[in-house]
């Protein structure tokens, strides 16, 4: 049964710059199904940054209503909006954003100790997230020690750790080679699949777009297009 | 003319690994081609003909009754044909002569909305085709068999492709654009 997860209405977002303003999302509208894996393209200016960020809840929208998991956004606090996305959503950025002084079992492990879980179990939990993403024998490796493929892994195991209802990826390919790009598309993939992860992800490369279910391209602020990919036979 | 395929030393090389039935060659082509191509059986035995009057190949009766029971088998000179074949220099480019190019060539100077439709529809089929593509990738399983990482490397090569279209797409939707202003 469809259940949606994720909705804007009529949602814009202007920003001033210099003397004018720029609106980088215009009035988009746009429902995102649990289980979905939805990839959102453009050219770069073309809004789709801005369109996750106000998804997730991230930046307020100018004008328009964002329900996430059933709140409305606009009704929230900004303390009960971090509590919500700490809680339920999982975060993956082009530049891995880890900690350089901690390991990585310690980076997957550290949303787990923000929200008070015992240490103890945060450390059993994030090792057992470590070894899905394949990485359960660079537990102990800082970042600096790792790949590029292999820091971009643990920053899943760290959005995953949580057992996040969402999962939005900001060009999680965009730092890295083609190979590693494939890993790390695959194992998103593999989430979705066998886990039923929900996930939305930006990006400006057609070959990932590609492993989405829902490829939706942005022009100007606005929705161009949005292709329904899945099992349809070419 | 397309270039031929190069199904005479696809099968030379299938022959150079052991000898096989006529049957068996055409479902082992498949494999090394990646399915991409619509061979029928028909040009796999009638291209067998060829290898065989050339001297390239001999015919050994099996132990079965017809067609498909005779045992073809690589002979020295088509060993030596086929040595060659891998060892020739680099291959020319692809040549672009995909209908859409002279339509959209067509259509710029004749009914410039009509071109803008085209690059939209042909997106949409392009996207389509690399997100099959990729199932196709995902249903592999890695690292496992020799015949997945030959259809593994011939899906990449495809979805490179489809991929250079689509931009080639987008470039000419920002060129169009620009010349109607």
């Amino acid at each position: 049964m469809s259940e949606v997860i994720a909705q804007i209405e009529r949602v814009t977002r202007e920003f001033k710059r210099g003397g004018s303003v720029v609106r980088a999302v215009d009035g988009i509208d746009l429902a995102v199904q649990r289980g979905e894996f939805v990839a959102i393209m453009g050219k770069s200016g073309s809004g789709k940054s801005t369109l996750l960020h106000l998804m997730s809840g991230l930046q307020r929208p100018t004008r328009g209503r964002v329900v996430l998991l059933g709140h409305d956004l606009g009704s929230l606090s900004d303390d009960a909006l971090t509590l919500l996305r700490r809680q339920h959503v999982g975060f993956v950025f082009q530049f891995f954003n880890l900690l350089p002084t901690l390991s990585a079992l310690e980076n997957v492990a550290l949303p787990l100790l923000l929200s008070s879980v015992r240490a103890s179990e945060a450390a059993g939990r994030a090792r057992q997230v470590l070894e899905t993403v394949g990485l359960q024998e660079r537990a102990d490796h800082k970042p600096d020690e790792l790949s590029g493929g292999q820091m971009q892994r643990v920053a899943i195991a760290r959005a995953l750790v949580n057992r996040p209802a969402l999962l939005f990826a900001d060009e999680p390919t965009g730092n890295l080679d083609s190979v590693s790009s494939e890993e790390i598309l695959t194992l998103l993939k593999t989430t979705q699949v066998e886990q039923g992860q929900t996930i939305i992800m930006v990006t400006h490369d057609a070959k990932a777009a590609a492993y989405g279910d829902r490829v939706i391209t942005l022009r100007d602020g606005r929705v161009h297009e949005d292709l329904a990919t899945r099992s349809v036979a070419v | 003319m397309r270039p031929p395929l190069p199904v005479k030393h696809g099968l030379l090389g299938l022959l150079a690994r052991r000898p096989r039935y006529g049957y068996e060659l055409k479902a082992e082509f498949d494999l090394l081609s990646g399915g991409f191509w619509d061979l029928n059986v028909g040009q796999i035995y009638s291209t067998l003909e060829r290898l065989l009057k050339d001297g390239l190949v001999t015919l050994d009766e099996g132990d079965g009754a017809g067609e498909g029971r005779k045992i073809y088998r690589l002979t020295p000179s088509g060993q030596a044909e086929l040595d060659l074949w891998l060892a020739q220099p680099p291959l020319k480019p692809r040549p672009l002569r995909d209908e859409v190019y002279v339509r959209l060539g067509l259509l710029v100077d004749r009914d410039v909305s009509a071109a803008f439709d085209l690059i939209e529809t042909q997106r949409r089929v392009y996207h389509l085709q690399m997100a099959e593509l990729t199932r196709q990738k995902l249903a592999l399983a890695r690292g496992q068999r020799v015949a997945d990482l030959r259809r593994e490397l011939l899906l990449d090569a495809a979805l490179l492709h489809v991929e250079a279209d689509l931009k080639w797409l987008d470039t000419c939707d920002e060129k169009l654009r620009r010349v109607r202003i």
